[in-house]
């Protein structure tokens, strides 16, 4: 379940935006696409096929981001950004699913477990710039006016 | 007198007449020859025939002679008129002269309307029970009918009484038999039309997981082409500071490797194929999707023909993936099973039905096993749950028609009833143990070979493999 990307460009001597990400779906195609997509851009890819593998890898990583899918078996989406939240309250989360589901969102959104609810098909570019924007609002809360750092 | 003597061979004539009645095509030409063959052998001028109706309240004129035309059909309610009169009072009745004068019909008959000279009316009687009403008459000027020739032919017309009767009743099983097709035919049409509605009410159930499944390869495919084309800008651009070195002709290795600044050609060889071949296999995904769809939803499969049950099962199992992948792990114990003669599609529809409900008696997360096998010329097929269960007073009612325990808006009743029906047209079986709070175990099963195909179409028959 642990795959560790390093980033695709080789940088030059300054130091490269590269932020920790776990993506948890119970398809492995998706998670081969997503990872494929963010190693591109430079973060540092990890993948859990489902709730319970995601909790526990994240015990193990330093995270800044958790983009999980909401219909997965064991345990659902929301139940775990929920404990995510709870265990980690500085890691973001995303949702990304093909589940349109204005509840889930709402949920997610007034508890303040996500910060982004993002549809399947995804589009790319705004996939890729809602886990940025969620990246660096963390990164601003954590230690305001700092950001975008390494 | 020109009465003829009703000697023996006019009876016997009269009794294959009525008898003839019974079994005729045209009950109303086969009735019409016999009141001829009465009203000849009393040369009579007209006469009339009529049958009580079933509920007794009133008479039907089947067949007259010297009647206008338009009487034949009509109806009198029994106590009213003459033959009213004798179809109520099971009695002969002698009629000479005016009618208007005889003091029991004085409040029955328009005075002055046109009647007979002389008249006779027979009860026609079954067993103390008046079934009809026979009259035959005489014009003015002809001789009058006798009290003997009265109850000459009384003799005569209660012995084949019975004879009419069996006509009725005849005619009337060949209205019931044919009532009864037609509610069957509409039965079946109505049927064939639930089974469709019931499917796609299935289907809309689950839209939703559907479009899931489908959503999914589309998702990554779409994601995986957005790569693909930085990758080819890279290739691109690499090969286009290949070519630009090559122009320069220069052996310079330093020139060439500085053709591939900042570009991780590794990572790309590395993963291209891999990238393709997802892709590839998330299109071949949504187009099995799109067929099991069709196979599901095709209705004009009307033929059986061997099918392997168990891609049956795996085709369903894919559709209905999305919807239950969450509520259920999936155990398949599969046992070797023959090809199995059958219409596949509403086979398939009843493994559907069956692995829906069984997800839909899962509260949380459970486990559904599908097992199959074999016993002498039958398969069986098995979905077992670990659901809630079913109380033992809804157990046998869940194959009946709209009989549902889910909430409103969950599935139409007809689920069960539907499946079961379907069974049974394969001449199969479908049984049901459920233990309440530990699940619910429905077992269908089927013959290998249908003995004959109901649509009258041929059997397809090839060796099982």
């Amino acid at each position: 379940m642990k795959t560790l990307e390093r980033d695709g460009r080789s940088g030059g001597g300054k130091t490269r935006f590269s932020p920790v990400i776990l993506i948890v779906d119970d398809q492995p195609m998706t998670l081969s696409a997503l990872r494929r997509m963010f190693v591109r851009e430079g973060y540092q890819v990890h993948t859990a096929a489902n709730g319970p593998a995601a909790l526990e890898l994240l015990e193990q990583i330093e995270c800044e981001l958790v983009i999980s899918d909401y219909l997965m078996p064991r345990m659902n989406g929301l139940e775990l950004v929920r404990r995510i939240r709870e265990r980690w309250p500085r890691v973001s989360c995303v949702m990304l699913t093909g589940l349109a589901d204005l509840d889930i969102a709402a949920i997610g959104i007034r508890d303040r477990l996500l910060c982004k609810f993002v549809l399947k098909p995804w589009h790319g570019p705004d996939l890729k710039a809602s886990v940025l924007e969620a990246i660096l609002a963390g990164r601003e809360r954590a230690a305001p006016g700092l950001a975008p750092g390494g | 007198m020109a009465v003829r003597q009703p000697d023996f061979g006019w009876i016997y004539e009269l009794y294959r007449l009525a008898h003839h009645a019974a079994l005729a095509d045209d009950p109303h030409e086969s009735r019409q020859k016999f009141l001829k063959h009465i009203v000849d052998a009393f040369s009579a001028t007209g006469g009339s025939l009529c049958e009580v109706d079933e509920r007794r309240q009133s008479l039907t004129i089947v067949a007259g002679i010297g009647l206008p035309k338009h009487v034949v059909g009509s109806t009198v309610a029994i106590g009213t008129g003459i033959l009213g009169w004798v179809a109520d009072h099971g009695q002969p009745l002698l009629l000479n002269g005016e009618l208007g004068c005889d003091r029991r019909f004085r409040k029955r008959v328009r005075r002055g309307s046109h009647r007979p000279e002389s008249a006779m009316c027979w009860p026609l009687i079954v067993e103390d029970r008046t079934i009809g009403v026979i009259s035959i008459s005489r014009g003015a000027g002809e001789p009058s009918f006798s009290m003997e020739d009265l109850y000459r032919g009384f003799d005569a017309i209660r012995f084949v009484a019975i004879a009419l009767e069996n006509a009725r009743l005849h005619t009337r099983a060949a209205q019931s038999v044919r009532r009864v097709n037609e509610l069957m035919s509409r039965a079946e049409a109505t049927e064939g039309h639930l089974q469709r509605t019931e499917k796609m009410a299935l289907l809309g159930q689950l839209a939703a997981g559907v479009a899931h499944e489908i959503n999914n390869p589309v998702a990554y495919i779409g994601s995986n082409l957005v790569t693909l084309k930085d990758y080819a800008e890279d290739l691109l651009e690499v090969v286009a500071r290949y070519e630009a070195a090559l122009e320069q002709r220069s052996g310079d290795t330093a020139t060439i490797e500085d053709a591939r600044g900042g570009i991780d050609l590794e990572h790309t060889r590395r993963d291209l194929r891999a990238l393709i071949e997802e892709s590839l296999e998330g299109v071949s995904r949504v187009h099995q999707i799109a067929r099991n769809l069709k196979d599901f939803s095709h209705s004009g499969d009307t033929t059986c023909a061997p099918a392997d049950l168990r891609e049956g099962l795996e085709r369903t199992l894919a559709i209905v993936h999305g919807e239950i992948s969450r509520k259920a792990d999936i155990v398949r114990r599969y046992g070797d099973i023959p090809l199995v003669e059958c219409r596949l599609s509403q086979i398939n529809q009843v493994f559907m039905n069956l692995i829906v409900n069984a997800a839909q008696a899962i509260d949380g997360r459970g486990t559904i096993t599908i097992a199959t096998g074999v016993l002498s010329d039958r398969v069986w097929i098995e979905v077992t749950d670990t659901g809630c269960g079913i109380g033992p007073e809804d157990l046998p009612r869940v194959f009946e028609p709209f009989f549902t325990t889910k909430p409103v808006g969950v599935g139409t009743g007809l689920g069960l009833s539907i499946s079961a029906s379907i069974v049974e047209r394969h001449a199969g079986s479908i049984e049901m143990e459920s233990v309440p709070g530990e699940g619910t175990t429905v077992r269908v099963w089927l013959p290998i070979t249908q003995a004959g195909d109901r649509d009258g179409q041929t059997v397809v028959r090839s060796a099982a493999s």
